[in-house]
């Protein structure tokens, strides 16, 4: 095992066959590199082959190539030791419709042996009140709740959330996001996949973004926002006009908007205040533009950048 | 052992399961009901009839049988008039009773083993259902596929949920036995009515001795199909096209397979045994070129039943099993 690493695949690929035959690559030769702990957030578009890699790394689908490691436990030999210590809603979290979320959570927690954790992690996740209610009636963030109290029967050392902000209302997004955050600070892994990436932004330490089944990008979060754009700042002043002309004569790329410029491409904006003043303009607010991950993610998706 | 009781918790709790669980019970109800009904002391009103009837033959006698006295008298005279001997073959006429003009009481040796005969193929027919619902309701509801995030191995999978399924259906069958059986015996007791047949009790015996190991046989049969087929729709489209077109067409093209059938050997296995017919033919040597046929029946045993169906459950748990392995699961 790579030391410090939770998830590691390699050349990990899948296929599938559609109703005519023709063969549909989910993930193509993928090399994927999870730390162990903090928050890891795994991006891409729809159909990137996130959800399938996940199955793959929980044994729900057969990889047709490639290796995967979790938890040092090399797959398929490994795979019921690894699964065991790990925690995972994938997609809509499924439960029996007909059972209570207290019995449908006692069902698993026999598998287990985790019994005596049901009514602990009921209330730890909020769900005192309508555990006896049969799960069918719950609410998609009620659900969220139980799949997360789930995922905790085991005690996980590695939890994986599958698109765990889908359909929620903001404060549900908030829960979701604090439980991860607090995941993370226990000394757990937490492997998310979203698309929720202003969500992700928050919480992630580390990302890996796959395009068409393909690692594109990955690393520190950080890092990745200031590797792969390059910096804006936003000037407000008097006379756009002229500063846009003496800013554009320096070299840097202006865009005027109302009494506004935004000028791309600036290391330091002291550099552009330098610039200006030397001109004779003088700011009357000078706002450097951070990139964010959204930006990052869609450079990182268009096409010609995964064609490159 | 845990996951065993785990499936068994999940199996008990299944609705269809004790919907199912329920209507076979009720229809073990059902019998000693009907038991009861038709073991009851005829009413005033069946008597009046019976008394009626007897009454109305009493009359007809009267007017009948001075003329069949004097026909078999003159008969006599006329047979020992040649020297012959006549001989009185007939018993006198005699009015019966008032009883035998009602309709004479079930005994406990038709009831008893009849009732655990019509239960027994209700109780396999149920394994089989509750088998196929409480596997294909796992995939319906998506629970499956978390039930795999706790419990990775698929083969392990397979052979608790089936076990479960198997076990699970034991105590319904049972208990509908017990009911039906029990229940039958009491009714006879109260009414005061004969319960010394040993040969029905052995036949209960036989039958509640097949039965539970064939419910046993149908409850793996029913959750290895749906481990095949993950849906209960598919299963019951299977079901039907593989009786119409196996078990009926395929024996009427090739009467040589019908022994092999599934459905006459669980038959044979049921019962006893079952029989089917073939023809069979051989030259004419009257008509060179031609054949003479004749339609032989022919008997499948108990044992040669039991061995068909067992063989047919293994290869559809294998085919379940590796189906179930080699699926990606939502």
């Amino acid at each position: 095992m790579t030391t410090g690493l939770a998830i590691q695949t390699r050349g990990l690929r899948k296929t599938y066959r559609s109703f005519n035959l023709r063969e549909v690559v989910a993930v193509e030769g993928l090399d994927l590199d999870v730390p162990v702990g903090g928050v890891h957030a795994f991006l891409g578009p729809n159909g990137a082959g996130k959800t399938t890699t996940i199955r793959m790394l929980l044994g729900l689908v057969r990889p047709d190539a490639g290796s995967i490691r979790v938890l040092g436990h090399e797959y398929p030999a490994g795979l019921e030791a690894a699964v065991a210590r790990v925690g995972a809603v994938v997609e809509q979290p499924r439960f029996f419709p007909a059972f209570s979320g207290r019995r449908n959570l006692s069902l698993l927690a026999q598998a287990v042996g985790a019994e005596s954790r049901v009514d602990a992690l009921i209330e730890q996740v909020g769900l005192g009140e309508r555990a006896d209610h049969k799960f069918r009636t719950y609410s998609l963030g009620m659900k969220q709740r139980l799949a997360v109290a789930a995922t905790l029967l085991k005690d996980p050392e590695l939890v994986i959330f599958d698109e765990p902000t889908n359909g929620l209302d903001p404060a549900g997004i908030h829960e979701v996001r604090a439980t991860m955050r607090a995941l993370a600070d226990a000394g757990r892994t937490v492997l998310v996949s979203s698309h929720m990436l202003s969500e992700v932004e928050q919480v992630a330490d580390t990302v890996s973004i796959v395009v068409r089944g393909r690692l594109v990008a990955d690393g520190r979060v950080d890092e990745l926002l200031r590797s792969r754009s390059r910096a804006s700042v936003r000037v407000v002043l008097d006379d756009p006009g002229a500063a846009a002309a003496l800013l554009a004569g320096r070299g840097w790329s202006v865009v005027q908007d109302g009494d506004h410029l935004v000028v791309d491409g600036v290391d330091d904006a002291a550099d552009v205040n330098r610039a200006l003043a030397q001109g004779g303009v003088f700011v009357r607010e000078l706002i450097p533009v951070r990139a964010d991950l959204e930006q990052v993610f869609l450079e990182l998706t268009t096409p010609e950048e995964v064609a490159s | 052992m845990r996951l065993l009781r785990a499936e068994l918790e999940r199996f008990r709790h299944r609705g269809v399961v004790r919907l199912v669980t329920a209507m076979v019970l009720l229809a073990s109800v059902g019998y000693v009901i009907l038991a009861w009904s038709n073991t009851a002391p005829p009413t005033a009103a069946e008597r009046a009839a019976a008394q009626e009837l007897h009454d109305q033959s009493a009359a007809q006698l009267a007017v009948t049988s001075p003329r069949f006295v004097t026909r078999c008298l003159a008969r006599k005279e006329a047979v020992e008039a040649q020297g012959q001997v006549f001989e009185m073959s007939r018993a006198p006429l005699e009015q019966p009773p008032v009883e035998a003009y009602l309709e004479s009481p079930p005994e406990f040796g038709e009831v008893g083993p009849s009732a655990a005969h019509g239960l027994g193929i209700a109780a396999v027919i149920a394994a089989l259902a509750m088998g196929v619902s409480f596997v294909a309701a796992e995939f319906g509801s998506g629970s499956m596929g978390t039930w795999l995030t706790f419990v990775p191995r698929r083969t392990r999978v397979v052979r608790t949920k089936t076990t479960a399924a198997a076990l699970g259906i034991l105590p319904g069958t049972l208990a509908a036995f017990a009911v039906a059986t029990f229940g039958i015996a009491l009714v006879f007791q109260v009414r005061g009515m004969s319960l010394d047949d040993s040969v029905a009790w052995s036949e209960i015996g036989r039958t509640a001795l097949v039965v539970i190991p064939a419910a046993v046989v149908a409850a793996i049969l029913g959750a290895a199909i749906a481990f095949a087929l993950r849906h209960a729709a598919a299963v019951a489209g299977i079901v039907v096209w593989w009786f119409v077109a196996v078990e009926v067409t395929l024996p009427q093209i090739f009467p040589a397979v019908a022994p092999a059938t599934v459905g006459l050997n669980l038959r044979a296995w049921l019962d006893g045994s079952a029989t089917y017919i073939v023809d069979e033919c051989r030259p004419n040597p009257d008509l060179p070129g031609t054949q003479l046929c004749e339609s032989v029946t022919k008997a499948v045993g108990a044992g040669h039943g039991a061995v068909v169906v067992l063989l047919f459950t293994a290869v559809v748990v294998a085919i379940g099993a590796f189906a179930f392995r080699r699926r990606a699961v939502a």
